[in-house]
């Protein structure tokens, strides 16, 4: 799908990027072989970056750094051989990744996660195997004609013609800034050690302020889209798709269930491990991180069992981003 | 590959996901929306999400 959007003016394609692919340090007759300098008001677009998941640890931590450095717009370093550079870029990037990239989580948290997550999910695996199967051979073809109506959709609609985003309603735009919070405090992640497993310092959670831009923005362009002036409540619930998406997904399907099990007496860790279906020592220490977090309390009501429990304000927190009853109000 | 406004708005998201229908299997059309949104974002206001 990521090709289909190859040869868009606004686009730049690549396989992968290395540690050197976005600031070089090099000149070549002069000239800077810099990818980042190319970017400006583009989409980078990377069709398989599992293989930057795969890169020794301090090239991989080198590339998220200088991702992390480029989301603001700006980066400055200073090379041995021509001195200090600066660049000025604002870019987009969309990378397809396996799963890996939830093993990555710590890392990529670590140095300040700048990245939205869309998981792509088949409940009918058989049928998407044989359109594969159908396609052998055909390929090309199908490129050329994705290609040729993505390239005429975005073409059709980035006329700059000084048109405002589309508004996002006040009861819309408050949800959004609850999702950002959940979303910021849920991909925290908690720093243990590689080998004793102990926490290594208390995790301070972000703040959702980045968070709410980026999905503010997403559902205003969402709606562009669908070449409405206002965000809809479908805009709002492909963005809270985004938002559980971006969350681990082991996290998400834990804070469910304790959602779930608000009204509920504290529930042990054999019965979440249970309801979440993961073995009870795996969920233990997710539970522990949650606590960590102050997302869930836990108490020991007897010697070497715990119960865990839901607290106040992540129920009211989620019940803002769950309950869209105001939301069919407001359609009616 | 230049259109009008107008032209805009004769060239609908449905068609793009029809196309993609069409040739590939995809249960989950929202996918496709949110590529093509970040992408649009980015043409319209230089800013990325």
């Amino acid at each position: 799908m990521i090709r289909s959007f190859d040869g868009l003016e606004m686009v730049v394609s690549i396989s992968t990027l290395t540690k050197n692919s976005l600031v070089s340090g090099q000149r070549t007759k002069g000239s800077d072989p810099s990818l980042l300098p190319h970017l400006d008001r583009k989409i980078l677009m990377i069709k398989d970056a599992s293989t930057i998941l795969t890169l020794p640890k301090d090239d991989k931590a080198h590339i998220f750094s200088q991702l992390r450095d480029a989301y603001d717009g700006y980066m400055g370093k200073a090379f041995g051989n021509i001195g200090p550079q600066q660049w000025k870029s604002r870019f987009g990037l969309i990378a397809g990744v396996t799963p890996e990239i939830d093993r990555q989580h710590s890392l990529e948290q670590n140095l300040g996660e700048r990245f939205l997550k869309v998981r792509t999910k088949y409940v009918n695996r058989l049928e998407a195997t044989r359109r594969a199967q159908a396609n052998i051979g055909k390929d090309d073809q199908i490129r050329e004609a994705l290609k040729e109506v993505t390239g005429k959709f975005t073409c059709a609609h980035t006329i700059s013609d000084g048109q405002p985003l589309p508004a996002i309603p006040g009861y819309l735009a408050s949800k959004v800034v609850s999702l950002a919070d959940f979303l910021a405090l849920g991909r925290t992640a908690v720093v243990r050690h590689w080998k004793t497993g102990q926490v290594e310092y208390k995790p301070e959670p972000e703040l959702g302020t980045r968070l709410c831009k980026q999905l503010t923005k997403l559902s205003q362009s969402l709606a562009l889209v669908d070449d409405l002036s206002s965000v809809t409540l479908a805009h709002y619930v492909i963005v809270r798709r985004v938002a559980e998406d971006t969350l681990p997904k082991k996290t998400l399907e834990l804070l469910q269930i304790l959602y779930n099990f608000k009204d509920q007496e504290p529930k042990s860790t054999q019965e979440l491990a249970l309801a979440v279906g993961y073995d009870t020592d795996t969920i233990r220490r997710d539970l522990d991180d949650l606590r960590l977090l102050e997302i869930v309390s836990k108490e020991a009501p007897h010697p070497n069992e715990f119960v865990w429990k839901i607290k106040p304000d992540i129920v009211r927190l989620m019940a803002d981003i769950y309950d869209i009853s105001l939301e069919n109000q407001h359609l009616k | 590959m230049n259109m009008s406004k107008d032209e805009a708005t004769t060239y609908p998201i449905e068609l793009v996901l029809e196309e993609f229908q069409k040739h590939l299997y995809i249960e989950d059309p929202s996918l496709i929306k949110i590529v093509t949104a970040t992408v649009v974002s980015i043409g319209i206001t230089g800013d990325p999400v």
